[in-house]
C-alpha cells in the first residue's frame, strides 16, 4: 500500500493532461506487477528502474506537450500578424534597451576586477587639510618611507603615468605608458600574458632598460608576434629590451600601451612632488580603519622629520572598487538602470494590455474549450506558453536591438566611464537577457490568465463571447494603462530635468573662445634635445612656421589645455603677504604657457600685459582674476609685485587675465597662474584658424616634419571635439533618458487610447441605448472616455508623486536645476494631461458615430 | 481514411524497441496495458520488462500516430471488478510493424553475412 502511494506521488511528475488520461491505468499496471512479482524480491534495483523510467518519460511528455503548445501558439499568432508584430516589437524594444543598459552596468560595476582578492586592495592617496586637498597623488619619497615603515600591508605598489615616443620600428608613435614599482605584481596579482614581468634588479636606476608591451599595442603595432620578446625598441630614443606582454585590463584605466620599471632614484626625487598612484594590499586580519590609522601615524612622523615638504600631509585609504568607479559614474549608471527598468515596466504593461485584449476577444474560444473538457489549468498553461513564445521571439529581436545599442554606446562611453572599454554583449549579459526574456514572458502571461481565471462556460457562451473575462479584463487594462501613464510621467520628468541641466551646462562661460581652435601635443625627448635652449629653438621655429600658414590666425603653446584632462597645481604666495593670506600661500592651478597661448585662446587681458617673448632672463608670471582677489583682497594692483611658488621660485607679476574653467564645466573657474614653458615637457599647440580647424591637421603635421621628422604629433583634436567629448557622459545620459521617455510616452498614449477604443466597442449597445434615449453625441463621447480619463489622471498623479520621491537621487547629476523644480513638474503635468485628453478623445469620437439601430440589432 | 493511400510505413522506421514490441504484442488480439507488458516480457524471454511510464507514453504516441486505437473500457477477466482500457492494432499499425520486422530481418541477414550471427540451419 505504501509503495502504491509512493508511486502515485511519482506520477505527479507527468503533465496533468497525461495524468488525467493514464494515471488510473498506470497505477493498476504497477499494482499488478508488484503483486505478480511478489515472489521475486521487489528490491531497490526494480524500484530504481521504475523511478528512472518515470523521470525520463515524464520529461519527454513535458517536452512533447510544450512543443505541441508552441506549435499551437505559433499557428494562432500567424492568424493575427498585426497583434504579433505589435507585441514582439514592443518586447524587443523593452528587452533590448534593458539588456544594453545592463551590459554597461555589468562592464563598469559588476565585471570582476583583474586583481586577486580585490577586497583587500586599497588606493592610498595623500590629503592636506591646510591646502584644502582631499585626494592627491603621493610623492615617490613618501611612498618609499611608507614601504619601509608601515606594517599593515603585504605589499605596496607605485604607479607613475606618462607617455612616450615609440620609434625605431615603423612610424613614430605616441604611446601611453606607466612605470611600476617592483612589488606592483604581488600587490595587484596582475600577471604578464606572455614573457615575464620586471625583476627587482630591473627596478634599480641604470638597470632599467627594459619594457613590457600591452596586449593591445602588441597586436596593433607588432601583429601579436611572439618574437618581439627579447627584441629592442626605442622609447623616447632610448633603446629598451621587450621582456613581456602585459594584459590590457588593469582595472582602473582605459588604456596603457607601454610598461616600464619605476626605478626611482631617491637622490633625484623631491618629497613635495606628488606624482604617483599608490596601491596597497592589506595584510589579512588588518581592517581598513586600522591600516588607515597606522599609515597616518607614519605620515605624522614624516611631517616631523620633513616639515618643509610634508606640512599638513596625511593619507587616505579607499577600497579600489570605490576609487575606480567614482560616485558620479555610479549614480549615472543607477539612474540609467532605473529609467530603463521603468521603460521595461511600461513595455511589459503595454504587452499585457494587448494580451488581455486578445484573451477577451478569444473568450468564446476559451468557453468552447472549457465546455469540451479542457481544464482551466490547461488554458492558463496555454496562455502562458503563448506569452513565452512571444517573449522569446521578442527577446531574440531584443538582442539585435541590444547589440546595435551596445555598439553605439561603446563609441561614446569608452573615455567617459571607467572600465567601459570592456563593454560587450558577453555571456553574463546574454544570461541576463535570457532571464529577462523568460521573466517578462511569465509576468505578462499572468495578465490574460488572471482575466481568464473566472472564464466559465455558460455565461461566456450565452453572452456571445464577451462574458466575464470582459469586465475583469477591462478593469485590468485600465489599471495597466494608468500604470503606463505613471511610468511615462516619471521618465518625462527625469528627461526634462536632465535636458535643462545639460542646456545650462552648455551655456556656462568657459572663460575662453572654444571655436576654430586646433590642439596637438608634442614631447621632445631628452635624448634628442638635451637643453632647454634646443627645445626653445624647436618651438620658436615651429610656431613661426604655423603662424605663416594661410588661414592661421595665431598660435600658442601650453602645458595643459582646458578640459584636456588632468591638472597641475602648486601654492603661490606674495612676497609682501597681506595678513589674510596664509603663510604657505594659496593652492592654485598652474599652466606653463606663452603669450601666444592666452591670445589664441581668447582669454581676456584685464590688467598689465603678457609675457615678453624676447625676454627669457626675467621670471614673469600672469595671474587669473580670481587668484588676484585671493592674494590681494584689498584690490591693490598686483602688477610688478613679486610672488613665490611652492617650489621656491620667485616671479614678477606682469599681467592679470580672465578666469578660465580648466577641468570641469560644473565647477567654478580655478584659481590659476601662467608662466613661461619648460620646453622639454609635453606641450600642446593651440592654433586659431579662420576656417574649420580640422582641415589644418595635415599642414601642422607637415610643419613639424619640416623641423624634425622624428617627432610625432599626438592628441590632435579640435577644441570643439574636446568639449564634445567632455559633455559626452551627460549628453549620453540625457539622450538615452529622453529616448526612453518618448517611447514610454508613446506607449502610454497608445495604452490609454486602446483602453478607450475598447470601452467604446464593449459598451456599444449601452451607448446606443443612451443615444436612442436622447443623449447628445458629446455626452456619449464623455461617457466612453471616462474610464481612460480617470486612469490617465490617477496615473499622472502617481507618476508626479513617484518622480518627486525619486528626484532626490538626481541631485548629484543635475547642474543648476532643482530636482524638484516646480515649473518642470507643473509643465509635465499640463503637457501630459493634454496628451491624455487627445489619447482619450480620438478613439472616443467613435461613440458619437454609433448607429443605435445597428448596434442594438447586432445584440 | 483518404490519407492512407499516401501513407508510407517506412516513414516511421526505425521504431523504438518498446513501440515495436507493443505492436507485436497486439498483433494477435486486443489487450490491455498489463497484458501487453506480460506479452512483451514473455516474447523476449523476460529480458524486456516495460515499466508503466515507457508503456503508456509509447501507447499515447502510437495512438497519436494512428497505429493503435483505443477500445471502450471493459472488465479485466483476471482482475475481478476493475475496468480496463483495451488497445487494438490498426491496419496502419500492422503495416508499420511488418515493415519494421522486414527491416530487422534485413539487418540480421547482414550480420549473418559478416559472421556476427549464427547461420540458419
Amino acid at each position: 500500500m505504501k509503495s502504491d502511494r509512493f508511486y502515485a506521488i511519482l506520477l505527479r511528475l507527468y503533465p496533468s493532461a497525461f495524468r488525467e488520461e493514464y494515471e488510473r491505468e498506470m497505477r493498476a499496471v504497477f499494482r499488478r506487477r508488484r503483486h505478480d512479482e511478489s515472489g521475486v524480491a521487489w528490491n531497490s534495483l526494480l524500484w530504481l528502474s521504475v523511478v528512472q523510467d518515470t523521470l525520463a518519460t515524464a520529461l519527454g511528455e513535458h517536452f512533447n506537450m510544450l512543443m505541441s503548445e508552441i506549435r499551437y501558439s505559433l499557428r494562432g499568432l500567424r492568424k493575427t500578424p498585426a497583434f504579433a508584430a505589435a507585441v514582439i516589437t514592443t518586447m524587443a524594444l523593452g528587452i533590448g534597451a534593458t539588456t544594453a543598459i545592463y551590459s554597461l552596468v555589468y562592464a563598469v560595476l559588476l565585471r570582476p576586477l583583474p586583481f586577486t582578492a580585490p577586497d583587500r586592495l586599497v588606493r592610498i592617496s595623500e590629503t592636506n587639510k591646510l591646502l584644502d586637498i582631499s585626494d592627491f597623488s603621493a610623492s615617490v619619497l613618501n611612498f618609499l618611507s611608507w614601504e619601509q615603515q608601515s606594517r599593515s600591508f603585504e605589499a605596496l605598489a607605485a604607479i607613475r603615468n606618462g607617455s612616450a615616443n615609440l620609434t625605431g620600428d615603423g612610424e613614430p608613435q605616441r604611446v601611453l605608458g606607466i612605470s611600476v614599482s617592483d612589488r606592483f605584481w604581488t600587490t595587484t596579482g596582475i600577471k604578464p600574458v606572455a614573457g615575464r614581468a620586471f625583476t627587482p634588479e630591473e627596478n634599480i636606476p641604470g638597470k632599467d632598460r627594459v619594457v613590457m608591451l600591452s596586449e593591445g599595442l602588441w597586436r596593433q603595432r607588432y601583429g601579436a608576434d611572439p618574437g618581439i620578446i627579447g627584441r629592442t625598441v626605442l622609447v623616447n630614443s632610448v633603446p629598451r629590451v621587450v621582456v613581456g606582454i602585459a594584459p590590457d585590463d588593469i582595472g582602473y584605466t582605459t588604456r596603457v600601451d607601454l610598461w616600464g620599471p619605476l626605478a626611482a632614484n631617491p637622490a633625484e626625487e623631491d618629497r613635495g612632488n606628488h606624482v604617483i598612484t599608490v596601491l596597497g594590499r592589506l595584510r589579512s586580519g588588518v581592517s581598513l580603519a586600522a591600516a588607515d590609522a597606522e599609515l597616518n601615524s607614519v605620515a605624522l612622523r614624516l611631517e616631523k622629520e620633513f616639515p618643509k615638504s610634508n606640512d599638513g600631509w596625511r593619507v587616505r585609504l579607499t577600497p579600489v572598487k570605490e576609487w575606480i568607479v567614482d560616485d558620479n559614474s555610479r549614480t549615472s549608471l543607477y539612474i540609467l538602470l532605473a529609467a530603463v527598468g521603468l521603460l521595461l515596466l511600461t513595455t511589459s504593461a503595454n504587452v499585457a494590455c494587448l494580451l488581455v485584449a486578445r484573451a477577451t476577444a478569444r473568450a468564446h474560444e476559451f468557453g468552447v474549450r472549457l465546455a469540451l473538457g479542457a481544464g482551466r489549468g490547461r488554458l492558463i498553461h496555454q496562455l502562458t506558453t503563448e506569452s513565452l513564445v512571444l517573449s522569446v521571439i521578442g527577446g531574440g529581436l531584443g538582442l539585435l536591438v541590444a547589440a546595435g545599442t551596445v555598439k553605439w554606446l561603446a563609441t561614446r562611453v569608452t573615455n567617459q566611464l571607467p572600465r567601459s572599454a570592456h563593454l560587450a554583449l558577453d555571456w553574463p549579459v546574454l544570461a541576463f537577457a535570457f532571464g529577462l526574456t523568460v521573466g517578462v514572458g511569465l509576468a505578462v502571461g499572468l495578465a490574460p490568465s488572471w482575466s481568464a481565471r473566472r472564464a466559465d462556460v455558460l455565461t461566456t457562451l450565452r453572452r456571445g463571447g464577451r462574458g466575464t473575462t470582459g469586465s475583469a479584463g477591462a478593469r485590468l487594462r485600465l489599471a495597466l494603462a494608468g500604470g503606463q501613464v505613471a511610468v511615462a510621467t516619471m521618465l518625462v520628468v527625469g528627461a526634462l530635468l536632465l535636458i535643462q541641466s545639460f542646456a545650462r551646462l552648455q551655456e556656462v562661460d568657459l572663460g575662453f573662445k572654444p571655436d576654430h581652435l586646433l590642439t596637438a601635443s608634442i614631447n621632445l625627448p631628452h635624448a634628442d634635445y638635451a637643453t632647454q635652449e634646443k627645445g626653445e629653438a624647436f618651438y620658436k621655429n615651429l610656431l613661426s612656421e604655423i603662424e605663416a600658414l594661410p588661414g592661421a590666425v595665431s598660435v600658442g603653446i601650453t602645458s595643459g589645455i582646458p578640459m584636456g584632462g588632468g591638472d597641475t597645481s602648486m601654492p603661490i604666495v606674495p612676497l609682501e603677504r597681506p595678513a589674510s593670506v596664509p603663510e604657505r600661500g594659496v593652492q592654485a592651478s598652474y599652466r606653463m604657457a606663452n603669450a601666444g597661448y592666452l591670445r589664441t585662446m581668447g582669454v581676456p587681458l584685464r590688467r598689465g600685459g603678457l609675457f615678453d617673448e624676447s625676454d627669457s632672463k626675467h621670471q614673469t608670471i600672469v595671474l587669473s582674476e580670481g587668484l588676484v582677489h585671493r592674494l590681494w583682497p584689498d584690490g591693490s594692483d598686483p602688477v610688478a609685485r613679486q610672488v613665490r611658488l611652492g617650489n621656491g621660485q620667485v616671479f614678477t607679476v606682469v599681467g592679470v587675465v580672465g578666469d578660465v574653467r580648466l577641468t570641469d564645466r560644473r565647477e567654478e573657474p580655478e584659481l590659476a597662474y601662467y608662466f613661461r614653458p619648460f620646453f622639454l615637457s609635453t606641450l600642446t599647440l593651440v592654433v586659431r584658424t579662420t576656417t574649420d580647424p580640422a582641415n589644418f591637421v595635415g599642414a601642422v603635421r607637415e610643419a613639424v616634419k619640416r623641423i624634425d621628422p622624428a617627432q610625432p604629433l599626438f592628441s590632435i583634436r579640435t577644441m570643439d571635439a574636446i568639449l564634445d567629448a567632455n559633455a559626452e557622459k551627460s549628453r549620453l545620459q540625457t539622450t538615452l533618458l529622453t529616448a526612453f521617455a518618448c517611447l514610454a510616452l508613446l506607449l502610454g498614449a497608445v495604452g490609454i487610447a486602446g483602453v478607450v477604443a475598447y470601452s467604446v466597442e464593449r459598451r456599444a449597445s449601452d451607448l446606443a441605448v443612451r443615444l436612442a434615449l436622447g443623449a447628445t453625441p458629446a455626452a456619449a463621447i464623455r461617457n466612453a472616455a471616462r474610464g481612460g480619463g480617470t486612469a490617465s489622471v490617477i496615473g499622472l498623479a502617481l507618476g508626479l508623486l513617484g518622480a518627486w520621491g525619486l528626484s532626490r537621487s538626481f541631485s548629484g547629476v543635475l547642474y543648476k536645476v532643482q530636482p524638484d523644480d516646480p515649473s518642470t513638474f507643473a509643465g509635465v503635468g499640463i503637457a501630459l494631461l493634454a496628451v491624455a485628453v487627445v489619447a482619450c478623445w480620438l478613439p472616443a469620437r467613435a461613440a458619437a458615430r454609433i448607429d443605435p439601430a445597428a448596434a442594438l440589432k447586432r445584440e | 481514411m483518404p490519407r492512407q493511400s499516401k501513407f508510407e510505413p517506412e516513414s516511421l522506421l526505425p521504431l523504438p524497441t518498446a513501440a515495436f514490441h507493443i505492436l507485436v504484442a497486439l498483433a494477435d488480439g486486443d489487450r490491455h496495458g498489463y497484458a501487453i507488458m506480460q506479452d512483451v516480457a514473455a516474447g523476449t524471454g523476460g529480458r524486456l520488462k516495460l515499466n508503466p511510464g515507457t508503456l503508456y507514453t509509447t501507447i499515447r504516441r502510437l495512438l497519436d500516430q494512428g497505429l493503435l486505437t483505443e477500445l471502450d473500457e471493459r472488465p479485466d477477466a483476471e482482475d475481478d471488478d476493475e475496468r480496463r482500457r483495451y488497445y487494438r492494432l490498426t491496419e496502419t499499425g500492422r503495416q508499420v510493424a511488418k515493415a519494421e520486422a522486414a527491416r530487422l530481418q534485413q539487418a540480421l541477414a547482414f550480420a549473418r553475412e559478416a559472421g556476427l550471427a549464427p547461420k540458419r540451419t
